[in-house]
């Protein structure tokens, strides 16, 4: 017991004395030889000789140390502690080195933690809510069709037939549900238009899906009579503040009244969401979906060729019994397929079935997503630690001597390896410390994909493990390397003899090459798809920020034709009238969309003739629709009220196209325009006006077809339109006057969305810009790594090879050679770098730019651009230490030696 | 050096520096050369294991270091029992005792 206490108290005493115990413990064994060199010498011995016996008896100063040390109460500790203080104060004073390594470190780990949260969140996470997912899988149906596949659809009326047919035949399930998604306005009491799902009764049973409060459909409630409807908790917290008798009130959908009979649990949005999209937020009855689900949409985002008016795209959904495989599934479901006619008028021989397992990467634009985002990461992941690889390997080599030093004096081989095993375990923590709150920071980023994204322990903990294992792999080889040599070789060839071995100097420089080619890869990439947005954002010809679109879907409310014109007559006359607005126009084309073409629709000079190439058939104009563009009307006449009810109808064409298909003579020709499949309405369009073209996004002058508006159209382009509004002064001050106008319009009418062209193009792009923008971000990273790894390489370099420069300008080398032969050398490795790094870059540019843009090219300026960002970097980076170099005193180096 | 100098007995030197500073306080340089008269040169400690034996009965608070200064106007780091030491001393000395008894009676009486 008393024991104990005085060694706790010798312990605290040390530890609160910090490095006083090892001062005392210097001068102890000075004094030691100092009496024992006295003594010696008062017994006759001559003074030089005494000195040298006491050393000699003394056997080595730092084993006495080492040993006196590990007498010490908490030894062990103390001397972590100790190293750790030794590894602190050694790092602080190669400052540069430290925060480069931790730097490097920290971004490649942040990077990859954002990453694999993004990958969890985006295609891992199961889905919230849902039970046993592994067992639960997708039936999906499809035509093989010339055109490509095809997925099932049904109209409504044959659904409960197909639905029976497939319910009934599964025997490996427990049980199937269905589900289409659409859509709807909802009044709450603001209109508002949610993303719902159609679903079967049965729904929310097979996915195991329990309600937060209330209840989950009853098997009744399939019927078109059910008027009950299930809201997300998201929209029981924004809309209802969380009120528990939100049960039972009733909302208006479309125009119909349901009855709230449950909330879904938190997290729980559908099975279908991708990132970036909006979770579904009602679902209703299946038998509804004609009666309040858009009557345009399909469940796709797309427009289909092959799509026939009243099909809809119906999911199934199924729960396997215990034991059951996928395959058997498959087989099952293909065997039903044969028999069953899934498809009206579809050959049996041409239905093919696909079951597989639910899960978030089915959906393929997250899949797509994550193919763009994944390799960046992991690029900075390399660039970091190959940075931290060649600092340590320079550090290493700067320490031969000092390692050497300590290694004479005695010093075990072990104590020095755990000394610098201590030295990468600090850098690696301080990497992790730094790399949590980039991380974070990261994710706040990415929170516009709007998908849960929780920091996985498991990630966490395996970016750290990566860390720590980087530094002590690359700590570690050089602490081997070091001293494992003999310290009597180590002291004789000095640092300023030889420049490392040969292969040693090669690694180092493959190192800084390849970091220089990565920064290359990242930075052009990034600025590339940087200003290629930028150029997206802002079409040429227009004000972004004085034109106001606000969009509308009145098919969701089932307006009839009639209703539909008497409210966007109404909607274009009151806006005009607003002060403020210069003209007002009405459109199926949003143009924050752009002029890119438009596949549904296929244009012929007649119904005989081939599609014509690279024409945007891009809708309707209504109102001033031409004058809001800027568009000035060339020939012929702009549309009236007589055009809309007639057919075949008539259109306006641009200038461009014009000249491009007519020689310049358009007006009073005919086209034909078609969606290039069965039972699909054609038409024949006669030409009675040529407008100005408007400019595409690579400064293109447009080809471009307009019906008038609203109804009918002859093609294909959906039922949503965007009324768009030329302002005088900035348009998003007008927004909240046309809400009111929409309002007293119709209360029940839902603006889908209102934006400036501005806001909305940004909006829309918001992950392509952030993608571009952590790009570009990524690469200065890079750069700057990339900079300091070749100042450390060449800085090395000079101060290995001081002799021989001595040496050269002793016989008469010129400042400018000295430098000139150093800049040779550094610049030789950036250029092998720069090549690798273009090469890199076009590749990742073209990939990424077909798959962000769909077309792929090289823009030369901003490739120009960031090679000459490199290049001043690199001379930048390699100046400096030729001008030490040249510097360099001859003869005191000379001298030194 | 000579042969017939030999290391300390494995676990006595704690108890023979103990007992030479019990006498007088003594720095390290002192214990050592005490130790190889007391012992005619036949027992020789090397620094290597005499300081780290002082450093140990230090943690163990059977001797106090403090800093004095030493015949030759030297400042030295001296070494002198504590009470807990004399204890320690005392035992020691007892179970040695008994130890070399019993080994010289085997050693006689066989």
């Amino acid at each position: 017991m008393r024991r104990l206490w005085f060694r706790l108290q010798a312990m605290l005493r040390r530890v609160l004395d910090g490095g006083a115990s090892d001062e005392e413990l210097n001068e102890e064994i000075r004094t030691f030889i100092e009496q024992d060199t006295e003594s010696r010498i008062r017994s006759g011995m001559p003074p030089e000789d005494a000195r040298r016996a006491a050393l000699i008896e003394l056997g080595g100063a730092e084993q006495v140390k080492d040993r006196v040390r590990e007498e010490r109460a908490g030894a062990q500790w103390e001397s972590i502690f100790r190293e750790i203080r030794y590894a602190l104060r050694s790092l602080g004073q190669a400052r540069g080195f430290s925060f480069s390594v931790i730097g490097s470190l920290s971004l490649g780990l942040a990077a990859t933690i954002v990453a694999f949260a993004f990958i969890n969140g985006a295609l891992l996470r199961p889905f919230p809510g849902v039970r046993d997912q592994d067992r639960l899988v997708t039936l999906g149906i499809q035509e093989n069709s010339p055109l490509g596949p095809r997925t099932l659809r049904t109209a409504m009326a044959d659904y409960p037939d197909v639905f029976r047919a497939l319910g009934e035949g599964m025997t490996s399930l427990e049980d199937l549900a269905s589900f289409t998604e659409s859509d709807v306005a909802v009044t709450l009491p603001q209109p508002r238009s949610l993303p719902a799902a159609f679903v079967s009764p049965n729904y929310f049973d097979v996915l195991g899906v329990r309600p937060e409060i209330g209840r989950t459909f009853a098997p009744e409630e399939g019927r078109a009579e059910s008027s009950v409807a299930i809201i997300s908790h998201g929209l029981w917290t924004g809309e209802f503040g969380r009120d528990p008798s939100v049960v039972g009130r009733r909302i208006q959908v479309g125009r119909q009244t349901f009855e709230i009979i449950g909330v879904s649990p938190q997290g729980f949005q559908g099975t279908t969401q991708s990132p970036g999209e909006m979770g579904v937020d009602v679902w209703l009855p299946i038998a509804l979906v004609d009666v309040v689900g858009d009557p345009s949409s399909s469940g796709d985002r797309f427009v289909f060729l092959n799509q026939r008016p009243g099909e809809r795209a119906i999911r199934y959904v199924g729960r396997m019994r215990d034991g059951v495989r996928v395959d058997r599934v498959e087989a099952e479901l293909g065997g039903i397929a044969r028999r069953t006619v899934v498809f009206k008028d579809v050959p049996v021989e041409r239905v093919r079935v696909e079951v597989s397992g639910l899960s978030r990467l089915g959906e393929a634009d997250a899949a797509g997503i994550a193919a763009i985002l994944l390799p960046v990461p992991f690029l900075v992941l390399v660039i970091g630690c190959v940075n931290a690889a060649n600092l340590f390997l320079v550090r290493a080599s700067r320490r031969g001597r000092e390692i050497a030093l300590r290694l004479a004096l005695g010093a075990s081989r072990s104590r020095l390896v755990r000394q610098l095993v201590i030295e990468s375990l600090v850098l690696a923590l301080g990497a992790a410390l730094l790399a949590l709150p980039l991380a974070w920071l990261g994710l706040q980023m990415l929170a516009a994909f709007m998908i849960p994204m929780p920091l996985d322990g498991t990630v966490v903990a395996g970016a750290l493990v990566t860390a720590f294992l980087t530094a002590l792999g690359f700590g570690l080889v050089p602490a081997f390397q070091a001293t494992g040599q003999q310290p009597s070789a180590a002291l004789g060839t000095s640092p300023a003899g030889s420049g490392g071995t040969r292969s040693q100097t090669r690694v180092r420089r493959a190192l800084v090459a390849g970091q220089v080619a990565l920064s290359l890869g990242l930075l052009a990439t990034g600025f590339q798809l940087t200003s290629a947005l930028e150029s997206l954002a802002e079409p040429p010809g227009t004000d972004p920020d004085r034109l106001l679109l606000a969009s509308f879907d009145l098919a969701q409310l089932r307006f009839s034709s009639a209703e539909s014109d008497a409210f966007y007559a109404a909607l274009v006359d009151g806006a005009s009238k607003l002060p403020g607005v210069e003209a007002a126009g009405l459109s199926s084309r949003d143009l924050a969309r752009g002029w890119t073409f438009d596949v549904a629709n296929a244009v012929r000079l007649d119904a005989g003739n081939g599609p014509v190439r690279g024409v945007s058939v891009s809708g309707s104009a209504g109102g001033d629709y031409f004058k809001v563009l800027g568009l000035d009307l060339l020939r012929g006449r702009e549309f009236v009220a007589a055009d809309r009810r007639e057919m075949p109808g008539v259109a306006i064409v641009t200038e461009r196209l014009s000249s491009q298909i007519f020689d310049g003579a358009a007006l009073g020709r005919s086209l034909h325009v078609s969606t290039g499949f069965r039972d699909a309405p054609e038409a024949d369009l006669q030409i009675v006006g040529v407008v100005e073209s408007p400019v595409g996004l690579s400064g293109e002058k447009v080809s471009a077809i307009f019906f008038p508006t609203p109804f009918p159209s002859p093609v294909q382009h959906g039922t949503a339109r965007t009324l768009h509004i030329r302002s005088e002064g900035p348009a998003a001050t007008l927004a909240p006057a046309i809400r009111r106008l929409v309002a007293q319009l119709d209360p029940q009418v839902p603006i889908l969305k209102i934006a400036t062209l501005d806001q909305t193009i940004r909006a829309g792009m918001l992950l392509q810009r952030m993608l571009a923008r952590a790009a570009a971000l990524l690469g200065i990273v890079a750069l700057l790594l990339a900079s300091i790894g070749l100042y450390g390489v060449t800085s090395y370099s000079v101060a290995t090879r001081a002799r021989e420069i001595a040496v050269r300008m002793a016989v008469g080398a010129r400042t400018g050679q000295v430098v000139a032969m150093v800049l040779r050398q550094a610049l030789a490795v950036a250029l092998i770098g720069c090549a690798l790094g273009g090469v890199a870059a076009i590749a990742a540019g073209l990939l990424i730019q077909a798959e962000v843009f769909g077309v792929a090219g090289i823009d030369v300026a901003t490739f120009g651009g960031s090679v000459a960002l490199l290049a001043v970097a690199m001379i930048l980076a390699s100046i400096l230490p030729a001008r030490r170099a040249a510097r360099l005193d001859p003869y005191a180096v000379l001298r030194e030696e | 050096m000579a042969d017939h100098r030999k290391d300390v007995v494995q676990g006595t030197l704690d108890l023979l520096v103990l007992r030479i500073i019990a006498a007088q306080p003594m720095h390290g340089w002192g214990v050592m050369q005490r130790l190889r008269n007391l012992t005619d040169d036949v027992f020789q400690v090397t620094p290597g294991s005499l300081f780290p034996a002082l450093r140990r009965l230090e943690e163990n608070g059977w001797a106090s270091g403090s800093w004095g200064v030493s015949e030759n106007n030297r400042k030295a780091r001296y070494y002198a029992i504590t009470k807990a030491g004399q204890k320690q001393l005392a035992s020691e000395r007892q179970y040695w005792k008994s130890i070399t008894t019993a080994v010289e009676k085997v050693l006689e009486g066989a």
